[in-house]
This record gives structure tokens, C-alpha cells and sequence, in this order.
């Protein structure tokens, strides 16, 4: 059988193992960025201690390898915790799988946040605060949209980065991509044709989200200069 | 109106102004000139808590703004405040940066907050740029737009810090008009500048700082034809 | 920028896919009927990278998390599969350069000539003899159940419905599968299996039984149920790039049963049980699970 036949065979159930990829990036990224945006503003805040607590979140995460990580929250936690008792057996690995990368990615989010309010003029607070616009009313109306702009090409870069970290899933069991040809490996062994088109499917899906951001970024671009 | 006690500010080490005392009256326009890194302008921003005083206490409208219990943002509202960089928001429309303040803050209707807008953009000569951005207008223009951003939060006092100061010489003129418009309609208002011709013809009063304190204060007349001082004199020599 | 992208990807797609073409002319290297490429050697030896440097030596590869065959412990592998090759190679007269990789990974890397051996239990199949070459079997060993001693399952027919751990690719999936199975967990080792088992993960684990065994011993709220449910058979894997390697850890595999080490072995990791003792000159192809068919 040659290549071509080899990649079609199983075409079907790569295609699959992509599917289960996108729903983990596409929930990760959602939740990620939910706990990357309220770290970040923890860390911007004048509680001591909400800022203590964002930088400690930051540096454990950041400071250790996502895959200890997702091995300690999906393996280890549930020996001590009847984890797999309160959410079922089923459910509890999408739960340790979608947290863990949450709390990972959230952490590279959180700085790249931090940064991108940082980065705008200290003016534009000022001119909300002088008309009277709370803390919170300058942050949501004024200063985030404009940080927004300027964060979409780090952000992209941590989502494309979050697919790619999705394939960390498959050591623990969660059906993705790399979870799926490997599966396919040992029972064909074309280990060349299966990693070839799993890494090209990956590829396929971070150059449609690399094209959506610089649309994206275009269409800021016009409407608002 | 406003009324300042022994203001002082510091920071870290460096005291910037040393014991401020300064009393506006309702509809007196005040003028604030002296040299660069004389703190008129952190006086100036002490008046709307952009600065916190490190201490002495600042009464506005009698509440007094320096007790931490002041809620700073609602006494904000009432003292509208115009920068040397204009800081107009660059993500929304000239209509968006005048009606976002009113709508967000004041909670008004839309339909409200833009008809007070468009009176306002006539009122400062640019009727025809609600749906410009910032960045498609020229300097002065944009400062228009910020003085109509905080006219149309009602304010009682009007702050101006160096308006004229970032202006392409051409431009000086449209934006020291707008002013002069809106204290001949009597609005309270204190101009930290260095166009002493504007201080000469619509000052009430002047006050000339320099190293953190007022050195003399007067009318024009008596600043800039009889001043008392020799460092307001000197000041004068090199500026007019 | 924008074109420079575009182009670079256009590339980088066209360059995969002629890739993938390419090889599709010479996949039979990838896949070797078993005669064919013995007619090449010169070639298999050119592939065969690692092993020019000196012909005496063999790369072996191992997965060290199958205790008792292989584990590692305190940084150095050891086991029954270690002990035995290390064996086997002092009598064939080569010297073993070990290496550790992932299960998934073994056969790849003994196709790519990456490695040249590899023992991990490797059960012998059909489909993987397609890839490789197998040795004389060395050990019978078959697949059981382990679960938690509180558990209902008593054989594998309870566990229908139920989630059941095992280890990513082996023979162990297919035999779920057949059984109707389907909510299988394939984790990369089977100690995360374990791990799942012991915190309610998974009902239970379906593995080779000397493995669960070994579990068992150690962990004694868990039991091995059902008894023995295939016969199989673990050869050592060798690469069809080196052909001649067969025959000579056959012989050295002889010689070590003949020697008595062989009986020592079962007594040091087994506590005397033969239990798994294979008859020397065991071919691998009268033991061979028949698995291509679907």
C-alpha cells in the first residue's frame, strides 16, 4: 500500500482526533483568556494580596513544564481526591485535561495582558478618570479596547501555541490528534505517513488562525484610524 | 470655588511644590505661568486628585478633596479637565470621546448625550467631524474636541494644563479662541500656560510660581507691567 | 509580507505532499515483505546508521516502565528482558549499547534503523512481523484483568460499559476491541493505567499478567481476575535491515536456555515460577498472534 492509500485509511479517524484538538483549543483559549484577563488585572490592582496571589499563579505555572502539570492534575490529584468519584470517571479527565491547560495558558495570557494595558498612554486613563469614569469604566471602556488591539499579535501567537500544547493530552489519555496517530501507528507502523499528516494537520489549522488574527488585525486597522 | 492650604507634594525625594496657598472664586479666571519644573502643572493636576497631595488640604465646591474618604470620582464630574496632549481616546469617534463621559457616567440617553455633542462641536468650530477619528485631525482640532469632551460633562471649573503648549504655532490661535469663548460665558477656570497674551487679555488673575511656591500673584496689569519680584521679573524679561 | 507567507506555506505544503509521494514508491522499504530486503543487505546496511561504527555491537532499545521485564530504577534499566539480552549477547560475541524509548515508539525506530533490537515484552503478531523480524519466543505470557479487590468484576466479560485502562498500542486494545469493548483509556505507560485504577480513573486494567502481577504484589487492594485470557508469546524484535541479526540471537538465546541462566532469571524476577518458560527453538511464526484480520 503506498503513502497516499496509508494517509486515506485513516484520514477518517485523524480527522476525528483533529476535531476533539480544535473543541480542547477552542475551550482553552476561551477559558485561558477568562483567567489570563482577571490575573492580569489582579496583578494591576492595589490589593497587595490580589496582586501577590497573580504572581505566584504566574510564576508556578509559567515556572514548571505543562506536562507535569497535566499529569499531576489528571493522575496525581485524583489519589488524594475522590476527584473521579464527585465528576465520574468519564468526565473527570476532560475536566483535569481543560483546567490544566486553562491555568498553563491563562499564565502566558495573564503577561501578555498585563503588557498590552501597560503599553497604553497613561494620558488615556487620565482623560477618563478627569470626566469622572470609575477605575472599572476606564479599564473596560478605554483602556482594554485599545490594549486589545495591540495584544492580538501576541495573543495569536498563544493560541497557535495552545493547539500546538493540546498534543501534551495525549500522555494522558485524552483522544486528540497525536493521541489518534499514535493509536494508528501501532497497528500500521507508518509512523512516517501518520506523524507526517498529523503534524500537517496541525499546521493546516494554525495558518487558518494565523490568516483569521491578520485579518482581524486589518479590519482594526481601517476602522479605527 | 476652590480653595488650597498649604499644599505640598512630593516624589520620593523630590518636593515639588512646598506648601501651595491659592484661592479661585466662582467665574475668576486664573492664569498659572512660570518656568518649566516650577510645579504649576502638578498643582494644577492636584486640583482634580490626578495627583494626590502629599500634604495641606484642597477644598473644590466645598468638599474637601483631600480627605481620603472623598469620593474623588464623583467630585471629578464637576471638574473638567483639558491636557497638553489632548488625550482624546483613539479608538472612538469624535462623537464617541464627547458622549462616552455623559452616557457612561452621567448615565444619559444616546439620543441626548449626541444633541449636547453636536451643540458643543458647533460651539468650538467643528460641527462637521462627529465621525472623524482623532488621529484624522489636525492638533488644534483635536484640542477642541477635548475641551468639548469635558464641556459636556457640565462641569463648574475648567483645569487647562499647557493646552497650547504640543500646537503648531498656526493652530494656537483656534484653541486660545475656544477658550476665551467659554470665560466670557463665565465658566471658572484655571489655565496653566505660557501664552502670556492670552493671561494679558482674559486672565482675572495671575499667579507666577516658581520652585514649588507662588512667588506673586495680581491682576495682569499689576504681573506684567509692575511686577514686584525680581524672579517674576526676570521670568517676564525672557518670555515677552 | 503578506505574499511571502503565502508562498512559504505553498511550499512547505508542496514539499509534505512530495514527500509523501516519494516515499509512496518506496514504501516497501518502509514496509519490507520479510524476503526482500534480506536480498540487499549492502543497502539495509546503509540505512542502518548506528551500527556501521562497529559491526559487533547492537542498539537495543527498551521500555523501562513493563517491571519485570524492564524498569528503571535509580537511573539504571534492569529486568528479566535486560538481564536476558545482555546475555544473549556475550554469547553471540556483541557488545549492547541500550537505549530507553516510548512502546509506540519501538517498531518505528527499528524500521528506521535508528535501533536494531528492541525487547519490552513485545508480544509476537502477525501485523508487527509485516515490520519487523521477531527471535525464537522467550516467554508464554497472556493478558489478565487486574481491579480493585472491592470491585464487581470478576472476568473480562463484566467489563462491557465499564472504562478499562491499558497501555497506548498493544496487543492488550486488540483484544478489548474484540471483546466489544470500546471505552477504552490507551495511556502512553501503564503505570499512568495504575495510577487511574487506583484513583477510581479506571474500573480496571487489561495487561499482560506478569505485569499485573507484579502490581498486585505490591498493591493489595488490587487482584488479578479471570485468569489467563490468551496465550502469547514475547520474542525480541529485530530490525529486517539487519537480517543476520536474527540468526545470531537466536543462537545466542539457545545458548543462554541451554546455559541454565534462563532458569536463574525466573527464579530472581518470578520467585521460581516457570509458569512463563518457553520450549527452546519456539519459532515465532508457530506463535504468532493472528491479528490482520479485522
Amino acid at each position: 500500500m503506498d503513502s497516499f492509500h496509508i494517509i486515506m485509511e485513516a484520514m477518517p479517524q485523524l480527522l476525528n482526533g483533529l476535531g476533539r484538538t480544535v473543541e480542547f483549543s477552542i475551550l482553552t483559549i476561551i477559558l485561558a483568556s477568562i483567567v489570563g484577563l482577571i490575573a492580569a488585572l489582579f496583578r494591576l490592582s492595589r490589593s497587595h494580596f490580589l496582586r501577590f496571589i497573580s504572581w505566584i499563579y504566574v510564576e508556578i505555572f509559567r515556572g514548571t513544564p505543562l506536562l507535569v502539570q497535566l499529569i499531576f492534575i489528571a493522575l496525581g490529584l485524583p489519589t488524594v481526591l475522590p476527584l473521579n468519584d464527585w465528576f465520574g470517571p468519564t468526565l473527570y479527565p476532560f475536566i483535569a485535561a481543560a483546567i490544566g491547560l486553562a491555568l498553563n495558558e491563562g499564565a502566558y495570557i495573564t503577561e501578555i495582558i498585563r503588557a498590552g494595558i501597560l503599553g497604553i498612554d497613561r494620558g488615556q486613563t487620565e482623560a477618563a478618570e478627569s470626566i469622572g469614569m470609575t477605575r472599572f469604566q476606564t479599564m473596560t471602556y478605554i483602556v482594554l479596547p485599545q490594549a486589545f488591539k495591540r495584544m492580538i499579535p501576541p495573543l495569536v501567537n498563544q493560541f497557535a501555541q495552545t493547539i500546538k500544547d493540546t498534543s501534551l493530552l495525549a500522555p494522558i489519555a485524552i483522544v486528540e490528534l497525536l493521541y489518534t496517530g499514535q493509536i494508528i501507528v501501532a497497528e500500521n507502523f507508518a509512523a512516517f505517513q501518520i506523524y507526517g499528516a498529523v503534524a500537517f494537520l496541525y499546521l493546516v489549522v494554525i495558518f487558518i488562525l494565523t490568516q483569521f488574527a491578520r485579518y482581524l488585525e486589518r479590519r482594526l486597522q481601517i476602522d479605527k484610524r | 470655588m476652590i480653595s488650597v492650604e498649604n499644599l505640598k507634594k512630593s516624589f520620593g525625594h523630590l518636593e515639588v511644590l512646598k506648601g501651595v496657598n491659592a484661592v479661585v472664586d466662582p467665574k475668576e479666571v486664573v492664569v498659572v505661568i512660570g518656568p518649566s519644573g516650577s510645579g504649576k502643572s502638578t498643582f494644577l493636576r492636584c486640583l482634580n486628585g490626578l495627583e494626590t497631595a502629599t500634604d495641606g488640604k484642597i477644598t473644590i465646591l466645598g468638599t474637601e478633596l483631600t480627605n481620603p474618604k472623598v469620593n474623588i470620582t464623583k467630585l471629578r464630574q464637576k471638574v473638567g479637565m483639558v491636557f497638553q496632549r489632548f488625550n482624546l481616546f483613539h479608538h472612538y469617534t469624535v462623537m464617541e470621546n464627547i458622549t462616552i463621559g455623559p452616557r457612561k457616567v452621567l448615565k444619559m440617553s444616546k439620543e441626548e448625550s449626541e444633541k449636547i455633542a453636536r451643540e458643543l462641536l458647533t460651539k468650538v468650530g467643528l460641527p462637521n467631524k462627529e465621525s472623524s477619528y482623532p488621529d484624522q485631525l489636525s492638533g488644534g482640532q483635536q484640542q477642541r474636541v477635548a475641551i468639548a469632551r469635558a464641556l459636556a460633562m457640565k462641569p463648574e471649573i475648567m483645569l487647562f494644563d499647557e493646552p497650547t503648549s504640543a500646537l503648531d504655532p498656526e493652530m494656537v490661535g483656534e484653541v486660545l479662541k475656544t477658550m476665551k469663548d467659554l470665560a466670557l460665558e463665565g465658566m471658572t477656570m484655571v489655565v496653566v500656560t505660557h501664552e502670556m497674551g492670552f493671561a494679558r487679555e482674559v486672565g482675572d488673575r495671575v499667579i507666577f510660581m516658581d520652585h514649588g511656591a507662588i512667588v506673586e500673584e495680581g491682576t495682569p496689569e499689576q504681573i506684567f507691567t509692575n511686577a514686584q519680584e525680581e524672579r517674576t521679573k526676570s521670568f517676564l524679561s525672557k518670555i515677552l | 509580507m503578506n505574499m511571502n507567507h503565502k508562498s512559504y506555506l505553498t511550499l512547505l505544503a508542496t514539499g509534505t505532499l512530495v514527500a509523501f509521494a516519494l516515499t509512496g514508491c518506496t514504501s516497501k522499504s518502509a514496509n519490507p515483505p520479510a524476503g526482500d530486503q534480506s536480498k540487499k543487505p549492502a543497502e539495509a546496511g546503509n540505512q542502518a546508521k548506528p551500527s556501521d561504527t562497529n559491526a559487533s555491537t547492537i542498539h537495543v532499545a527498551a521500555d523501562t516502565t513493563f517491571p519485570p521485564f524492564e524498569s528503571e530504577v535509580g537511573g539504571k534499566v534492569q529486568g528479566f528482558d535486560i538481564d536476558m539480552i545482555n546475555a544473549i549477547a556475550k554469547h553471540a560475541n556483541l557488545t549492547v549499547d541500550m537505549k530507553t524509548m516510548q512502546f509506540t515508539g519501538l517498531i518505528p525506530a527499528l524500521q528506521s534503523g535508528q535501533v536494531d533490537v528492541a525487547v519490552a515484552g513485545i508480544t509476537v503478531k502477525k501485523s508487527r512481523m509485516a515490520a519487523v523480524n521477531f527471535s525464537d519466543a522467550y516467554y508464554k505470557s497472556g493478558l489478565s484483568v487486574i481491579t480493585k479487590t472491592t470491585s464487581s468484576v470478576k472476568s473480562i466479560d463484566d467489563l462491557k460499559g465499564k472504562l478499562v485502562g491499558t497501555k497506548k498500542g498493544t496487543s492488550s486494545v486488540d483484544l478489548l476491541k474484540s471483546k466489544g469493548i470500546t471505552d477504552i483509556k490507551q495511556f502512553d505507560n501503564i503505570d499512568a493505567a495504575y495510577s487511574a485504577l487506583a484513583s477510581g480513573g479506571v474500573e480496571a486494567v487489561l495487561f499482560d499478567n506478569p505485569v499485573n502481577l507484579n502490581y498486585a504484589n505490591t498493591n493489595k487492594d488490587t487482584h488479578v481476575v479471570g485468569g489467563l485470557l490468551t496465550g502469547e508469546y514475547y520474542g525480541i524484535a529485530i530490525s529486517k535491515n539487519k537480517p543476520e541479526l536474527q540468526k545470531k540471537i537466536n543462537d545466542g538465546l539457545k545458548a543462554f536456555q541451554d546455559s541454565g541462566e534462563y532458569k536463574q532469571l525466573f527464579d530472581k524476577y518470578f520467585g521460581g515460577d516457570t509458569a512463563g518458560m518457553v520450549q527452546q527453538g519456539t519459532t515465532p511464526e508457530s506463535v504468532a498472534l493472528d491479528d490482520t484480520k479485522k
